[in-house]
């Protein structure tokens, strides 16, 4: 029922500009995450789109309609704010209610409609408080239950979740999830937060600097990122990266730095200049305590257990990588390791540009 | 690049003027004219008693100011009044601030009485300080006396500096609640955890207060110090019903003089005059304030 | 919260003595002068009042006796009874004064209330337009205001009065109500304009995605939320109107339409007056004023502190 879509959007306040050129789909009932950097225009965009900023240069349709010049109150929006925006001197019930009343939709069905949305949001025994009567997560609720009792087109959402502490928000990445399945809705979700991008959304556009760095599926982004900038941001912990040059060493294509050298068999590609950086996941990274061919020596800077696995950081000679192996792990600081890459996962980017030279091939 | 073609809305500016227009209109009809005939009469000789003498001046009746007894002593009877008035209100009204910021029992009744004065128009505290201060049978003497504190009683608005103190603290106590309400809205702002990180710090309880307590006091003390520096050049009220601005001119403050020259001298003039000498003064003065305590803290209008 | 005072929280050691003092048993020096303070005050702020409450209540014999009798010993309601029907010595106290008090009372209270409800609905607006937009001229149109209050009263009573009777507006309440208006503007803006600011501007945007217009928006959401500054701003406008005595003096000369200050300074200038009658009809012109002032006096601070608004 709405896809929206925007072309060319350019959004400037005074001096700068937030948002350039941006142009975005997001299809019918897709859930499609915005993320990126504090300042890099997420926020701005969603706004657009919902019509509390105006786009300087461009223009966003909904299902083919424009909506440029159309003010918030008349879009076919609902919106999740950050802050959740509860009216203090409302009850639950007539925060939730308050949208279709001004539709002057008629009191029975705005109170089925209400508590629907209430029952589907667990909080129907808080419909009578008001706002500061309630926790932060009820709070969270509540304005989530004054977005979708409303039958509305696309439904916005400012970062709902960076409120709320850690196991909340687990716990809510789930539930906004099942939401989106239910209401079979269209779905913008804004957030800084990478992991809730990856686990929550059919697409991520990847936002720096008010440009869209690449827009795709989660294991599109993660598999095969369009340039540095994506490969450093999602993900975590973050791909470690080596800047070096492409060389070729007896006749085998390698990369080399000052650190370390790595074969690299997949790529044969000659770009015009040779300094890359090459990009390891600390997943693909294995460590062994004994000399194994082809991997190098260094010596433990750090270890983290995260559980199920560790997070050791490794310093050769002067470059800290970052791998994530199995518990156990037993070495000590400064003891040596060796470091080996799986070949088949390695990422190539420009040095100049940081765009994707190379990815693993799926 | 095809566009909507809906009305772009009036900008901010617009909507701004428009919102402003009504009380503007208002304001410029009842005010604006008055106060530019006001100021284009002071440019006059013009008195009621003399009609036919009425003549544009220019400035002259302001320069006559310069050699004017009366609007001289005045001056200084008014500038006295504003430094005891203000000081007074200034410094009572921070200490109740302070009291009733903090939580005790009774605070709920202290804010109420300091709320009190408030409610009394000044004309009504003139004459209920005429009442108590009144020479043979007022309350003060009857206190004093039960005390032992005096062997007779007093005429206390007799002498020239009794009158003028007594005046003043009256004046005082129906100023008082104006800016304790500023001063405790602005005390209670403060965020108690920059004090907690003071005490953290070791700061004793009077580093606590310069530290903490005054930074966040400039503004509201700025708009304390401007306000009552007006309303004490400007009082009248108070004044009138309790001395009439006697004995002899003990207690004829500017505003007093002006009133005086306009009503009984009839001397529409001269008195615009003074009225604007009164303006002048409360202007520079409230320019002098911002002008001290902009630097100290950030403000915004 | 504040700091005149140690704090009791921080446990001073001194050198190690013999004997230390249980915390028990420290003297708490700040509860101390708090409280001696609080009394002070209270006592300073009260007993004025109280005499003349006190006098009230008192014959005139009673009253002016010294020593005063600091409680009524034989209380009566004469002086109150006397402005509902006078008697024929009342009658003579005070020009007409007594006789015009009750009328004056009912006049106060609706210019008052009048000029607090005119003030909130222009401020309102005005406050609106400083706290949300940005333009140009704003700085510059907020010291304009302010400069209106900055003329003394008696410079424009004149012209003021030439215009109010070019209306046709002696001795009613419109032109008291409208130059008490123009009197509290410049503060009712103020006081309005900071507190709006702390509005959180996402609730408006809320009310704009729930389908509201900009009307909608102000009455469903917006002002409820800045009740405590409108309640600020009402009273303030209230007290002013209240309060005044030259335009007043001016502008009315019946019972019509004079205010209680106005009726009050005719007892003052009656040198048969008797305290009694005078203390009544202070503690008339009072009560009105003072019951606001009370009923609202959380709100007051409250918006008077470009308060926190937590939603």
């Amino acid at each position: 029922m709405a896809e929206v879509r925007l072309e060319g959007v350019t959004k400037s306040f005074g001096g700068k500009t937030a948002v350039r050129e941006l142009d975005l789909t997001v299809e019918d009932q897709e859930f499609l995450t915005l993320v990126g950097p504090s300042g890099c225009g997420k926020s701005t965009t969603l706004r657009m789109i919902c019509g509390l900023e105006r786009a300087t240069e461009g223009n966003i349709f909904f299902d083919g309609k424009p909506v440029s010049w159309l003010p918030a109150n008349k879009r076919d929006v609902a919106m999740v704010f950050q802050s959740y925006a509860l009216y203090p001197h409302k009850t639950v019930r007539q925060n939730i209610g308050f949208a279709l009343k001004m539709m002057r939709v008629p009191k029975a069905t705005i109170a089925e409609q209400v508590l629907q949305a209430a029952r589907t949001l667990d909080i129907e025994d808080l419909l009578d408080r008001k706002p500061r009567e309630l926790s932060g997560g009820q709070r969270q609720r509540v304005a989530l239950g004054r977005a979708i009792v409303r039958d509305a087109g696309a439904y916005l959402l400012d970062e709902p979740l960076s409120n709320l502490d850690a196991q909340l928000r687990v716990l809510m990445r789930a539930e906004i999830k099942r939401l989106h399945v239910d209401v079979a809705r269209t779905f913008i979700y804004v957030t800084h937060d990478q992991v809730e991008a990856m686990t929550m959304s059919d697409r991520i556009a990847v936002m720096r600097d008010g440009v869209v760095q690449q827009c795709a599926t989660p294991e599109e982004i993660y598999e095969r990122p369009a340039n540095r900038f994506v490969a450093s941001f999602m993900g975590s912990p973050p791909m470690n990266f080596v800047t070096g040059e492409l060389v070729d060493v007896d006749g085998v294509r390698s990369f080399r730095s000052s650190a370390l050298t790595q074969e690299i068999s997949l790529y044969d590609a000659q770009p015009d200049d040779p300094a890359v950086v090459l990009g390891i996941r600390p997943e693909d990274v294995s460590l062994s305590p004994s000399p194994t061919p082809g991997y190098r020596p260094g010596k433990v800077f750090v270890s983290e257990p995260l559980g199920p696995d560790v997070l050791v950081t490794v310093r050769i000679d002067g470059e800290l990588i970052k791998a994530r192996v199995p518990t156990p792990f037993h070495l000590g600081h400064d003891s040596t390791v060796y470091v080996g890459f799986n070949s088949d996962r390695l990422h190539l980017f420009t040095a100049s540009t940081g765009t994707a030279l190379h990815a693993p091939t799926p | 690049m095809s566009v909507l073609t809906e009305r772009r809305p009036l900008g901010d500016n617009a909507r701004a003027w428009a919102l402003n227009a009504p009380a503007m209109i208002v304001i410029a009809l009842l005010v604006a004219y008055p106060i530019g005939y006001s100021f284009w009469v002071s440019l006059q000789r013009n008195n009621l008693k003399r009609p036919r003498a009425k003549k544009f001046i220019g400035f002259d009746n302001y320069k006559a100011l310069l050699s004017d007894q009366a609007f001289l002593s005045a001056l200084k009877v008014s500038a006295l009044f504003v430094l005891v008035v203000l000081g007074l209100t200034v410094v009572l009204a921070l200490i109740l601030a302070l009291v009733l910021n903090e939580r005790f029992r009774g605070r709920g009744l202290l804010l109420s009485l300091a709320l009190l004065p408030w409610a009394m128009p000044g004309v009504v505290n003139g004459l209920m300080w005429r009442t108590i201060f009144d020479a043979k049978t007022g309350a003060l003497n009857g206190l004093l006396s039960q005390l032992g504190l005096i062997d007779n009683y007093h005429a206390w608005l007799t002498s020239g500096t009794g009158a003028f103190g007594f005046t003043a603290l009256a004046q005082v106590w129906n100023t008082l609640p104006f800016s304790v309400i500023i001063l405790l809205a602005g005390l209670s702002t403060i965020p108690s955890e920059l004090y907690d990180a003071a005490t953290v710090d070791r700061a004793g309880a009077w580093q606590r207060f310069v530290q903490v307590t005054l930074p966040w006091l400039l503004h509201p003390l700025l708009i304390v110090l401007i306000l009552e520096t007006m309303n004490a050049f400007r009082a009248f009220d108070t004044i009138y019903v309790l001395t009439g601005g006697g004995p002899g001119d003990a207690t004829t403050t500017i505003a007093l003089l002006d009133v005086q020259t306009v009503l009984t001298f009839t001397d529409f003039g001269l008195g615009s005059a003074y009225a604007w000498v009164i303006t002048a003064i409360t202007l520079l003065i409230s320019v002098g304030y911002i002008g001290l305590l902009y630097r100290k803290g950030n403000f915004e209008v | 919260m504040t700091a005149t005072l140690s704090p009791s929280s921080a446990t001073r050691t001194a050198a190690p003595t013999v004997v230390t003092v249980p915390l028990r048993y420290r003297i708490p020096w700040k509860k101390i002068v708090l409280y001696v303070l609080a009394i002070a005050f209270a006592l300073y702020l009260v007993l004025p009042f109280y005499w003349i409450v006190a006098m009230s209540f008192m014959h005139e014999v009673d009253a002016i006796s010294v020593p005063p009798h600091w409680i009524p010993t034989k209380p009566t309601l004469e002086n109150y009874l006397g402005f509902i029907r006078p008697t024929e010595a009342q009658e003579l106290v005070g020009g007409r004064a007594v006789e015009e008090t009750p009328y004056s009372l009912r006049n106060s209270l609706i210019v008052a209330t009048s000029t607090a409800v005119l003030n909130l609905a222009l401020a309102t607006f005005a406050a609106y337009s400083f706290s949300r937009l940005k333009f140009r001229g704003s700085q510059v149109l907020l010291v304009l205001y302010l400069l209106t209050r900055m003329v003394p009263g008696i410079a424009i009573i004149i012209p003021f009065y030439l215009l109010m009777r070019s209306f046709g507006l002696l001795d009613t309440y419109l032109a008291l109500i409208l130059s008490y208006t123009t009197f509290a503007l410049p503060i009712t803006i103020w006081i309005l304009k900071d507190f709006f600011r702390s509005v959180p501007r996402e609730l408006e945007e809320a009310a704009r995605v729930d389908r509201c217009g900009w009307f909608r928006t102000m009455w469903s959401v917006f002002l409820p939320v800045a009740a405590p500054g409108l309640v600020a701003a009402a009273v303030f406008a209230f007290m002013t109107a209240w309060n005044e005595f030259m335009f007043a003096l001016f502008l009315t000369s019946t019972k019509a339409a004079k205010t209680i200050p106005v009726v009050a300074a005719n007892f003052a200038t009656d040198f048969n007056t008797q305290f009694t009658v005078m203390a009544a009809a202070g503690v008339l012109a009072v009560v009105p004023p003072l019951l606001l002032a009370l009923i609202f006096q959380r709100k007051l601070v409250q918006g008077m502190a470009a308060g926190s608004v937590k939603g």
